[in-house]
């Protein structure tokens, strides 16, 4: 089983070609062999309250099994913490045979909704996902800085704030969707939890050279594409032609994501 | 034929000669036929002398005499180490020792006359120019770095030069754009992310058969940029024109 857990649909404002609806984006996923993918609203990714963005993105995805609903959290908000901002997802079918009480994950984009890490409502949202054990996955960036429009330029999560609230919240499932390697090894170096997806990784066989680096490093590597910005055959090829062995890319391809989702 | 146009070694983490087995290696696992090599252009920093300069090219006649079949080598040539000295580089390069192009970096901007002579001896010898360029939101990495609009002012001084523009993640489609009219300007695949439509845009603005697949390897590796390749809504007609015939008119090498 192949899973991606960094996907979106939606309008990106910035280009049409990223911009996919659901049918468009489990059509090319399941042409690049995703079975199933973690998959949020962009347009989420720039209101203050997410909210109506999530409610959408729910109904929009009945009938997509491939796709799991995954809100956006404007930890910012005050209240945005508690049931209220699990409501939303409840009682959705979400692709697998029951319905899910709860959605697979939570995201946050702090650098677009204009937070900390530090902050007391993260802390504690931070806490309830820990006791719900659901696992939170931080955005640290969108696109490459260097590329983004002049008028709207946004500065990626400092990596030092993900390994504070690692640390912080040891029993907290943290997965960091869009780090460059740098980052990554950071992560993976100073933090025993914090699990990395590989879509802004790159370089001669970057999901190898990681492996290599430190084989325990192969358990916290997952697949993400950041579809539809991205490409999503440019992840799969990383793992799939990636120097390591059948079991390893079998566990980066989707094993370490389904058992960090309870799947 | 798939040749990737744009590599470096010896670079980064592979620096010993035997490393070039592990760039081959990843090479062959997507079946690409050439890599052109330019060395460790910022080896040196920016602004080489013409003997560094010299000890960079001789890296990559190493690898070119070493894999003759695998390898072709693009003379790198640092303008502001003056006319002679380029000139020098490139007779001793092209004329003597088979490589097929020059590769251009950040030292001196494309709308300096100092790249004349190079384009210059580039047209004598009938050969193409690798330019980087970019657009960088963050601001240039050297105080001379080319945009896509400075290749452009480049490619209307010398027409009959093929310039093989670096960079489509870095160019943006204002770039695109503003090489769109230059016809000797192609444009090659690397640079930043993966970022869906970019090469769409560039087949739809420069055509087909002005796109050309470079990694920038090892920055950049061939999953990240064949997955472009390979995902994007174009024909199989214009997907082997950019995987390799395309390079192959550039640098007159024997049909398959």
């Amino acid at each position: 089983m192949i899973i991606d857990v960094n996907t979106a649909v939606g309008r990106w404002p910035f280009s049409e070609a990223q911009s996919l609806t659901p049918p468009q984006l489990s059509s090319l996923l399941a042409r690049a062999g995703v079975d199933l993918a973690l998959t949020s609203s962009l347009e989420a990714v720039f209101h203050e309250d997410p909210d109506e963005d999530n409610r959408r993105l729910f109904r929009q995805l009945r009938g997509y099994e491939r796709l799991f609903p995954v809100p956006i959290i404007n930890a910012r908000l005050a209240g945005a913490t508690g049931l209220g901002c699990l409501r939303p997802v409840q009682s959705l079918r979400i692709g697998l045979r029951r319905p899910r009480p709860m959605p697979p994950a939570v995201k946050i984009l702090p650098s677009y909704h204009s937070y900390s890490l530090a902050g007391a409502n993260v802390a504690a949202l931070a806490a309830e996902l820990a006791e719900r054990r659901l696992p939170l996955l931080v955005q640290m960036r969108m696109e490459d800085e260097r590329v983004q429009s002049p008028a709207f330029r946004v500065p990626p999560v400092p990596v030092d704030e993900v390994v504070a609230l690692a640390r912080r919240n040891p029993g907290l499932s943290i997965v960091a969707l869009g780090t460059y390697v740098a980052e990554a090894v950071t992560l993976l170096r100073q933090t025993p939890q914090v699990r990395v997806e590989v879509s802004f990784l790159d370089g001669l066989d970057v999901v190898g050279t990681l492996v290599r680096k430190n084989r325990a490093y192969a358990r916290r590597l997952l697949l993400g594409s950041h579809s539809p910005l991205f490409y999503a055959q440019s992840a799969v090829l990383k793992v799939q032609t990636a120097e390591i062995t059948a079991a390893v890319r079998q566990a980066i391809l989707g094993e370490n994501a389904r058992k960090m989702l309870g799947l | 034929m798939i040749i990737d146009i744009h590599a470096h070694f010896p670079f980064g983490d592979y620096t010993r000669p035997e490393d070039l087995a592990v760039f081959l290696r990843r090479a062959g696992r997507f079946n690409v036929d050439r890599l052109c090599l330019s060395g460790n252009v910022v080896r040196y920093g920016f602004s080489p002398t013409a003997r560094q300069v010299r000890e960079i090219n001789r890296w990559t006649l190493q690898a070119m005499v070493r894999h003759p079949e695998k390898i072709i080598g693009l003379c790198f040539i640092n303008p502001a180490a003056g006319a002679d000295a380029a000139r020098r580089e490139a007779d001793w390069a092209i004329t003597r020792n088979g490589f097929r192009g020059i590769k251009l970096l950040v030292s001196v901007n494309c709308r300096d006359h100092r790249l004349d002579p190079i384009l210059t001896k580039a047209a004598e010898l009938g050969v193409p120019v690798l330019q980087h360029s970019s657009y960088n939101t963050l601001g240039p990495a050297s105080p001379n770095e080319s945009t896509p609009a400075d290749v452009a002012d480049l490619a209307g001084r010398f027409p009959s030069v093929p310039i093989i523009m670096a960079h489509l993640g870095h160019a943006r489609l204002q770039g695109l754009s503003e090489v769109a009219p230059h016809r000797n300007v192609l444009i090659d695949m690397s640079g930043s992310q993966p970022a869906r439509g970019l090469l769409e845009q560039a087949v739809r603005r420069l055509g087909a058969r002005r796109v050309v697949f470079g990694t920038d390897l090892p920055i950049r590796d061939y999953a990240s940029v064949l997955g472009r390749l390979y995902e994007a809504p174009l024909t199989d007609r214009q997907r082997r024109l950019i995987l390799g015939q395309n390079a192959a008119r550039l640098l007159r090498l024997a049909p398959p």
